[in-house]
């Protein structure tokens, strides 16, 4: 950790950001699967760099200044690859600092993917050979970090040697990835490294889309006290009655738990804390998407509100960087093993 | 986490458990076998005894009152650590962490006083006499009334659900002062000490077996008017205040133990990993992810309260995330205990014992469904 931020340079910053999201994203259309513009923008502004050390040209800005812009996004709802981005600065700066340039101005966009042993990397000819799933944004971006426990492994996409694309089953329309087979494709460039860097990275992904969904869940309860207050059934707004009053203050009830825990893991390393940050932001998420569609009533149901486009995101976050029910299976084997709650140190 | 400034403290601290706890204070715990009440009770009053002379009681308490001045983040290592080695409750703790910090922000001079000292020493043992059996969730709606007499106040009513009741020395009194303005405005809060003639209390046996809670009746009980807490009027605030004590700083130690206790049930099932239905794994898992989540709440309410701010609704939020992961917590220990044979911590049939007691935990200190009103009013500013 680099340093600290106090309570007000945290707001700050986060005004920044939603005043940003808010500005550049139109809440009730559809979202474009990646916005380019929108990216260059925010590479312009520093996203992307922000958190890298001043000798890199960065700010310095802690961990909490990307969870800052992954719950700004998630309340616009902008999937990506701006978190793909965020945490492929963050590894190259590790490994590889020499690459880090053309991220940073949102110029040119990356995805991240995460591979096994289902992905091999022949060390003589250097070239690529297997099928790796959860690639985020196929060719709507440029380059795929392949990221895996002995190293990654940049990709320009629609390099020669990638076979069979298959675009894999989604709810949201604005989120795509793609399960590709490499057929001896040469990656731009590899570097070598531990399973340390590969978990981190995992790590810092989830609870960056933790962050993302809780900022998203704060954002569809906005929407839907802003609705309770002015519709009137029976002569009175609809929020005045405490069947929806309770149901959205059990959302609020969540949505506060799931935040820390979320802004947790993103500033601690720790897979346990990451998969339960996801956890619970999946549950806020879908619970708040779903109570806002419910209080709506019947136009909850058409694309006139933007409520529906939070009920396809709060399930399409299940499916990655680790589907939900790996996240539970994860905790639940931590538990067989030596899992404890994190001492007081 | 521990910055540099709080990890010395916390040293200090576990060495300071680990010296006295077994020495002076938890004499009766045998293996096997649970406290008796009174056992239990005895090593409650010794707990509250040796924090005071320790100087760990006032860690967050103002020096002028005999405290170390600490802050929240002080309070909350003290609470961990209390929890790590599985300290009793104090039995002063209603005064030392609700009913005295109220006193010093709404009383005057010649009461603190006379209040806090004995609060911090141990030697007033407090308790709150708010509800009564016509005002429980509508606290407003008490009855008990206050008339002046020459000097002072001649109080008559009812109080119920009063905790510590038949241990206290002094209850903080609500009552209706002024019947002709709303009902908030007409209350004020009095000290009323519980050998005062026309004090009665009667403990309320519970589910649980146990007798923590008492019902108090007053009748023609005279107090002084500098008995009054705060100005005439200032009931309401008075109550308000200590809930929102209660719900910061009280709440803090019970959510920091289920922290504690869920460790506990984790170890517990890990232990007999081969006879616990997966299904119960399953759900440990959830309860889990709920308990860090609340960990990382309570220790950012800390430090905002350190930072000058006041309790918002998160606390309220907190409560019931508490309360409901507790329940869920001792509803599946109890199932654990009373299907899978040995299940426990070897000293009798402590899931089952926390599951009866739990049930109270969304319910007092406002309901679930009060905290979910207050949430949708005052935090999401839904209408009335």
């Amino acid at each position: 950790m680099t340093s600290t931020l106090a309570e007000d340079e945290l707001a700050e910053i986060r005004g920044h950001v939603d005043r940003f999201f808010d500005r550049r994203v139109d809440a009730v259309a559809d979202r474009p699967v990646v916005d380019r513009p929108l990216h260059e923008e925010m590479g312009d502004l520093g996203f992307f760099s922000q958190g890298l050390p001043d000798a890199l040209g960065g700010l310095d800005l802690p961990p909490a200044a990307a969870a800052a812009i992954a719950a700004g996004a998630g309340r616009a709802l902008v999937h990506g690859p701006w978190l793909d981005q965020l945490v492929v600065v963050e590894l190259l700066a590790a490994v590889a600092p020499q690459h880090l340039p053309p991220l940073l101005d949102g110029r040119v966009l990356f995805s991240v993917a995460f591979a096994g042993a289902e992905l091999v990397h022949d060390p003589v000819t250097g070239t690529l050979r297997g099928t790796v799933s959860r690639v985020r944004f196929g060719s709507h971006v440029d380059r795929w970090c392949l990221v895996t426990g002995t190293g990654t492994h940049v990709v320009a996409a629609g390099a020669p040697g990638i076979g069979d694309m298959v675009e894999e089953p989604a709810i949201d329309p604005s989120w795509t990835s793609y399960t590709v087979t490499f057929d001896g494709v040469v990656p731009e460039f590899s570097v070598a490294h531990g399973p340390e860097l590969h978990n981190r990275t995992h790590n810092r992904a989830k609870g960056l889309l933790a962050c993302f969904s809780v900022g998203a869940a704060q954002r569809v309860l906005e929407i839907a006290v802003e609705y309770v207050k002015t519709r009137k059934q029976f002569g009175k707004p609809v929020g005045s009655f405490q069947a929806i009053k309770h149901r959205l203050a059990g959302c609020y009830i969540e949505l506060v738990h799931a935040r820390a825990l979320a802004a947790r893991a993103v500033d601690h390393d720790d897979r346990t804390v990451a998969a339960a940050a996801r956890v619970l932001a999946d549950e806020a998420f879908r619970h708040t998407a779903e109570g806002a569609l419910q209080v709506h009533g019947g136009v909850g149901f058409t694309a006139e509100v933007p409520v529906h486009h939070y009920v396809k995101a709060a399930q399409q976050a299940r499916a990655w960087p680790l589907p939900i029910s790996d996240e539970l299976d994860l905790l639940r084997s931590a538990l067989e093993m030596d899992l404890l709650l994190p001492e007081p140190s | 986490m521990d910055d540099v400034d709080t990890r010395a403290l916390r040293a200090e601290i576990r060495a300071w458990f680990e010296r006295v706890l077994p020495a002076e204070v938890c004499l009766d715990r045998a293996a096997g076998t649970p406290l008796t009440e009174e056992q239990d009770f005895a090593e409650r009053r010794r707990y509250a005894g040796v924090l005071t002379r320790d100087g760990w009681a006032g860690l967050a308490w103002p020096r002028e009152w005999g405290g170390r001045g600490g802050g929240y983040r002080e309070r909350l290592v003290l609470a961990e650590e209390a929890a790590r080695a599985d300290a009793p409750d104090p039995l002063n703790r209603l005064g030392v962490d609700i009913i005295g910090p109220a006193i010093d922000v709404l009383c005057t001079d010649e009461q603190k006083s006379r209040f806090l000292p004995p609060i911090l020493r141990g030697e007033a043992i407090w308790c709150q006499g708010f509800s009564e059996p016509g005002a429980g969730s509508d606290l407003s709606a008490l009855s008990t009334r206050a008339e002046r007499v020459p000097g002072g106040w001649r109080i008559n009513g009812q109080k119920v659900w009063t905790s510590f009741g038949q241990y206290a020395d002094c209850c903080v009194v609500l009552a209706r002062t002024d019947p002709t303005v709303r009902p908030h405005a007409g209350i004020s809060a009095f000290a009323v000490p519980m050998d005062t003639p026309g004090v009665e209390e009667r403990p309320i046996r519970q589910m649980t077996g146990g007798s923590d809670f008492c019902e108090v009746f007053l009748t023609d009980v005279v107090v002084s008017d500098a008995d009054l807490l705060g100005a005439e009027g200032d009931g309401w605030k008075f109550a308000m205040t200590a809930l929102g004590f209660e719900r910061s700083i009280n709440f803090m130690a019970r959510q920091v133990r289920l922290t504690k206790n869920v460790s506990d049930l984790v170890v517990q099932i890990r232990a007999n990993a081969t006879r616990v239905p997966s299904r119960a794994k399953e759900r440990v898992v959830g309860i889990h992810a709920r308990a860090m989540a609340l960990q990382a709440v309570v220790e950012a309410n800390m430090t905002a309260l350190d930072a000058g701010g006041v309790p918002g609704v998160e606390t309220n939020a907190s409560k019931v995330f508490w309360s409901e992961t507790y329940q869920g917590m001792t509803d599946l220990g109890a199932e654990l205990e009373l299907t899978v044979p040995g299940f426990g911590d070897g000293r009798g049939a402590a899931w089952t014992s926390s599951y009866l007691a739990g049930r109270a935990t969304t319910i007092y200190a406002g309901t679930s469904e009060i905290q979910r009103n207050i949430i949708a009013e005052r935090g999401l500013g839904l209408p009335r």
